[in-house]
């Protein structure tokens, strides 16, 4: 049966194929190549930050309660930032930071699955009830980046965004944590 | 050369379905690029 068959290499349409199917994967590793070297020359990596909290007892003590939300300056020069996300709401509603610093946001969820996403950065992550998403990023210049839910989290769902407006780097330190918190551009 | 309709025993090369299909992947992988290159590394990494 075997010997009846054609050569593969005598069919046009198979050499093609062939030819196709080299292509094809040439392209995927060059795709590869790219995405595995700026991944090692830029520390790209996907938050894996694996941290529970009890979201009974988020209002009552530890590091979500009221007082210690909004953006922190760290010792190091960067800033932390402290949100809840709730039906339907985040808290606080703003917050502000400063451009060109590293940022660090730690979110948690006193209900259900929230989610969050910063326009003009590659953040976006998921905010589940009982553990603690951190995510790191840097703001390139000053704006007022919005901050919408993006994980369907009940009726009022679409209203559900915050803001994050982002002051020159020499203007932060000089706002109250009261001023960190105001909607208004400062 | 003869005509593959008129000669079905005599295969030849889908030109016109290689130009299409090398076009589509042509815009598909240079948008990729573009993408990445343009968008996504210049939002800078997260962690």
């Amino acid at each position: 049966m075997a010997e009846s068959l054609p050569h593969p290499s005598d069919d046009p349409n198979e050499r093609t194929e062939n030819r196709w199917l080299m292509t094809m994967l040439g392209l995927l590793a060059v795709m590869m190549a790219v995405v595995v070297a700026t991944s090692l020359t830029h520390a790209l990596h996907p938050p894996s930050n694996v941290e529970v909290i009890d979201p009974l007892s988020l209002h009552l003590a530890g590091e979500f309660v009221e007082s210690n939300l909004g953006a922190a300056l760290e010792p190091d020069g960067s800033v932390t930032v402290r949100m809840l996300a709730q039906q339907y709401s985040f808290v606080p509603h703003c917050v502000t930071v400063p451009a060109d610093t590293p940022v660090k946001f730690r979110l948690t969820s006193a209900d259900v699955v929230h989610g969050f996403l910063l326009i003009d950065t590659n953040v976006n992550s998921m905010v589940v009830p009982g553990f603690i998403s951190e995510v790191r990023t840097r703001f390139a210049r000053p704006g007022d980046n919005a901050m919408p839910c993006h994980e369907f989290c009940g009726l009022g769902h679409a209203g559900m965004w915050a803001h994050v407006i982002v002051v020159p780097k020499d203007q932060f330190p000089s706002l109250s944590p009261r001023q960190r918190l105001r909607c208004a551009a400062h | 050369m003869s005509d593959p309709l008129s000669d079905p025993s005599e295969p030849t090369t889908p030109r016109g379905a290689l130009v299409v299909a090398g076009l589509a992947v042509a815009v598909l992988f240079f948008g990729w690029l573009a993408f990445y290159f343009l968008l996504f590394l210049p939002r800078g990494p997260i962690g």
